[in-house]
């Protein structure tokens, strides 16, 4: 209380001194009443109540530390001269707040995204137990296509059923990202994305229903009721978050299906999953169709508390072993199971980025406090006179190393502040940006720790070395400094090569950042110069899925043939074609072999599948090599063909011509009639494997996407395109016509967001390190000003001071180039994964760096020198 | 003779016994009261006695109100409270406990000797 009381009056002190003010002043006048009716005169009477009552000043002050907060008060005051000094020394405090600010924030967002990414468990109950378990192929070891990293139904219920050590295991397809579900009745008819997953998954995840339920074991089985789950985003957006459609019927792909249960905002299946990918809707996974599939579910499973990871993956290897026997469907294929925790497979493809990220904002932390200990250094230097009058003045030691403190950290706090603003808004633009594709990009928070941290190195750095010089001040005689004339303040030798050494630091640490940051934009232009395979410009595509009302092939036939018809008498459109599934755009593949040879596994290849319309490669812009394309006659009566891509034909007709030859698939022998250019299917950094096409009318599949090429921009023909459709069947959804480009954009979203995070960073350091050169020479020249004077006046020539100046920067570049180098050579090793097309040592990237670096440090010395040679003697030395 | 200095926490206890005999005071009768009681004893900065007034009055050991003195000048009045009184009551033991046993170490004054 009596603290409270104090603080009251420390903030109502204006007040309180006045009302004291009035109390003296009345003190003094009954005083002087008193004395005059004592006889004295009124002059005199007033004089000696004056005497009496002393130095009002000192009243006030005494009045003042009896009733508030001494000390406060004079932190108050120290804060204040603080603010009154950086206000004053505004450059300084610009440039020192942004450095830190860039530092900072730079560093919290990094922070805040590895910290949702890899350090912050994931958002299900128990996390450390769950464990990822996938397949493997050991023809493609490293595969991400699904068709490779999914299990078989047969092998996932072994494993369910046989193991001591899960809890639990739960499956969903992962080809759910080529599948939809077409949503009719009541409002704009649309195409949903849906996953199938078994009842337990939810439980294994543990996870709970934001309403209703999860589903039943009797509604996963053949024959079960038609049941769908709602994501929560669907829920929000098509039915504005009512509770009551829990129950309710809606019409998915024309069959009444029942809701019983809604997603929770925080369970994000695909930000987990299978990010750049929005789901709807989950459906029951049917065991028993799915089992005559092949590999399709991928398996998540519970660890049982206390089993460890490495013994459960020796029972499953053990169980692997023995299901051959059990289940004789799998004597013939090829199974394993890998396992792994599943917060490392989520954070798997950007693990290593993320970690390099963070090393590169380390240093840009390290550029920072170099950067700022230099103007700290600089700033101690023209203190020292300001800093000697204080202590001549009478302001102990103690009291000067607080002033200083509480000016650091006035400027600290506007540095986080700016920081923290840089970084929301950063990590706002990262999070609702369509074009960022990472894991867990939801879960993205600001994270303050790593503010914290990164303010508090930062801030101690800077300290150190800005304070102790100021403060051997103190230590030596004040007078002496005063006696000094500015002309001598050269600064000692030490601190001259303490800040030369800085500047060398910031530009090694510049040079390896830039050299990381060329790598990874050639590797990016090199990604991008990939030959697709295909052409994206002037083409977009619409999902366009029919529901149960055309399960007939010839009716799905029809319709498509109708649709890509009258789609193609659009003027403008040049071309139209249905594909069940696109480029970079999910992926399954199919065993492919010459159908002469035994399919065993090592005349069987893996092969990329897509079901097409003809046209479709005029469509696409994939080029037909030899043969002939589909035709509209080729159909379900006519012979069986296919058309394969370059890489399966040199695979399967090594020096023969494939067109002619006899393929084997699942369901028969085909004829090939064409070759085709090989295409990107599933990455872009990933070298294209044996393709295969089929015709859609001999292997129907509704779940289509239309293709279109235009002669001009084919986003603008959206609405004739879907008059066109809807008046063919106007249930039929047409949303989400995208361009092509679109599907290439998000392929290498994820290396362009790493791209241009190190890029930046880059700049930011070559920035930081060319500010340090600039400052260090223009610093240099301002103290010799009087020496550069003395010079040019007894004949030295400006040219030869200029080079002079121009020199100790460079010195200083080419030191910080050869230590950079070597540490570019060294974070180019361990970066290589995340290189493509480029060496770890590529040439032209380190000279053109060099360049670069060379080039703006030239200039940031330049400047400066420049100015000393353009001395002007006389004034120079009158000024001394 | 020299004016005596006051001992630290002695001018608020004067300031309470005088509040307590006097009733309700300003600041310059209390400090009249002071220099008469003490016959110019002690030496008084009379400005320092509202830093003691102040502290008193943080404590909740006086309470203060703006009023009219006697001679139609506006001062701020103050008054001591029950804990003011309480507080007074134990200062005073103190003090005379102290007191005595100071006595009882320096003996008799010299000018009975």
């Amino acid at each position: 209380m009596r603290w409270l009381r104090k603080l009251l009056a420390v903030v109502r002190k204006q007040q309180l001194d006045e009302e004291l003010q009035e109390e003296l002043a009345a003190h003094v006048d009954m005083l002087t009443d008193d004395n005059v009716a004592a006889g004295m005169s009124l002059d005199e009477a007033r004089r000696k109540a004056r005497l009496s009552v002393g130095n009002l000043s000192m009243a006030h002050e005494l009045h003042r530390d009896a009733r508030g907060l001494p000390t406060l008060e004079s932190v108050l005051q120290d804060v204040k001269y603080a603010v009154r000094t950086l206000r004053r020394d505004y450059g300084f405090t610009i440039i020192a707040v942004s450095i830190l600010a860039l530092g900072i924030g730079a560093n919290a967002t990094v922070f805040s995204v590895v910290d949702a990414l890899l350090l912050r468990p994931l958002p299900f109950q128990e996390p450390h137990q769950l464990v990822w378990i996938e397949n493997g192929d050991p023809n493609s070891p490293g595969s991400t296509n699904p068709s490779d990293t999914a299990s078989r139904v047969a092998v996932f219920r072994g494993w369910r059923d046989n193991s001591g050590l899960f809890i639990d295991m739960g499956a969903y397809s992962p080809f759910f990202t080529r599948g939809s579900y077409a949503l009719t009745g009541d409002g704009e008819p649309e195409l949903l994305m849906g996953v199938r997953v078994t009842d337990n998954l939810f439980r294994v995840l543990g996870v709970d229903p934001q309403a209703g339920r999860f589903f039943s074991r009797g509604e996963t089985v053949t024959g079960g009721p038609p049941v769908v789950i709602l994501s929560h985003r669907l829920w929000q957006r098509r039915y504005e978050g009512d509770p009551g459609v829990i129950g309710r019927t809606i019409e998915l792909d024309d069959q009444a299906t029942t809701v019983v249960g809604v997603t929770s905002a925080e369970f994000d299946f695909a930000s987990v999953f299978a990010p750049g990918y929005g789901v709807d809707l989950f459906v029951p996974a049917d065991l028993d169709v799915m089992a005559n599939w092949s590999n399709t579910l991928s398996v998540v499973g519970r660890l049982a508390p206390g089993a460890s990871l490495a013994a459960a993956q020796v029972e499953l290897d053990i169980i692997n072993a023995r299901l051959p026997e059990e289940q004789p469907e799998l004597a013939n294929s090829s199974f394993a199971a890998f396992l792994s925790p599943l917060q490392t497979h989520v954070s798997k493809t950007v693990r290593s980025a993320l970690w390099l990220l963070w090393g590169a904002v380390g240093m840009v932390l390290l550029i920072v406090c170099a950067n700022l200990s230099n103007l700290m250094l600089v700033r101690s230097v023209s203190r020292r006179r300001e800093l000697a009058v204080r202590a001549a003045l009478g302001a102990g030691k103690m009291r000067l190393v607080r002033q200083l403190l509480t000016e650091s950290i006035a400027l600290a706090a506007l540095g986080v502040v700016a920081g923290l603003g840089l970084a929301l808004v950063a990590l706002r633009a990262i999070v609702t940006s369509q074009a960022v594709v990472l894991p867990m990009l939801e879960q993205i928070r600001l994270d303050t720790t790593g503010v914290g941290l990164a303010a508090v190195i930062t801030l101690a750095v800077a300290l150190i070395i800005g304070t102790v010089p100021a403060l051997q001040v103190s230590r030596r005689d004040p007078f002496a400094e005063l006696s000094h004339s500015s002309r001598g303040a050269v600064g000692d030798r030490a601190q001259t090569w303490t800040r030369s050494a800085l500047v060398v630091a910031e530009i090694a640490i510049a040079c390896t950042l830039l050299v990381g940051a060329g790598l990874l934009m050639r590797s990016f232009g090199q990604i991008l110069d990939v030959p697709l395979g295909f052409e994206p410009a002037q083409r977009a595509s619409v999902k366009l899925g029919a529901g149960s009302r055309y399960d007939q092939p010839e009716a799905l036939d029809q319709l498509q043939r109708q649709l890509v018809a009258s789609v193609r008498s659009i003027p403008g459109i040049e071309g139209a074609a249905f594909t069940d599934s696109l480029p970079l755009d999910g992926n399954r593949t199919w065993g492919l072999w010459r159908s002469e040879l035994e399919p065993t596994a090592e005349n069987v290849k893996t092969t990329f599948v897509r079901l097409i319309s003809d046209g479709y490669f005029h469509t696409m812009g994939i080029s037909v090599l030899t043969g002939r394309e589909f035709s509209a006659d080729d159909g379900a009566d006519t012979e069986p063909v296919i058309i394969i891509n370059e890489t399966a034909a040199n695979t399967l007709w090594p020096g023969e011509d494939a067109v002619g030859g006899m393929a084997g698939i699942f369901d028969g022998e085909r004829r090939v009639i064409g070759v085709v250019s090989d295409v990107r299917h599933n990455r872009m950094d990933e070298d294209p494997g044996p393709e295969m096409y089929l015709p859609l009318p001999q292997m129907t599949s509704s779940n289509t996407s239309l293709v279109v090429v235009a002669s001009g921009d084919p986003i603008a023909l959206a609405g004739q395109i879907r008059g066109a459709v809807q008046e063919i069947d106007p249930q039929l959804p047409f949303t989400n016509f995208r361009p092509i480009a679109q599907l290439v954009d998000r392929a290498v979203s994820p290396r362009r967001f790493f791209m241009s995070m190190l890029g930046g960073f880059a700049g930011i350091a070559l920035l930081l390190a060319s500010l340090g050169i600039y400052g260090v020479i223009s610093y240099s020249v301002g103290q010799r000003r009087a020496e550069i004077g003395v010079r040019l006046a007894l004949g030295a020539l400006p040219s030869r001071v200029l080079l002079e100046e121009v020199r100790r920067g460079l010195g200083m570049t080419l030191a910080g180039l050869a230590i950079g180098m070597v540490g570019a050579l060294l974070v180019a090793r361990l970066m290589a994964s995340q290189l493509y097309g480029v060496g770890t040592t590529d040439a032209a990237t380190y000279g053109v760096m060099t360049a670069v670096l060379l080039t703006v440090a030239l200039v940031a010395g330049f400047l400066p020198a420049r100015r000393a040679a353009r001395t002007n003697p006389v004034t120079a030395l009158r000024d001394g | 003779m020299k004016k005596l200095d006051l001992l630290p926490g002695t001018l608020d206890l004067m300031v309470l016994r005088t509040l307590q005999t006097m009733g309700s005071q300003h600041g310059y009768g209390i400090a009249r009261r002071i220099e008469q009681i003490s016959g110019n004893q002690v030496l008084l900065n009379q400005g320092t006695i509202y830093a003691a007034l102040v502290r008193l009055q943080q404590q909740r050991w006086i309470d203060a109100q703006w009023g009219v003195s006697d001679n139609n000048r506006r001062a701020k009045f103050y008054e001591i409270t029950d804990s003011g009184q309480k507080k007074l009551t134990e200062d005073s033991e103190a003090w005379w406990r102290l007191a005595s046993v100071i006595e009882a170490m320096l003996g008799p004054q010299e000018s009975d000797r």
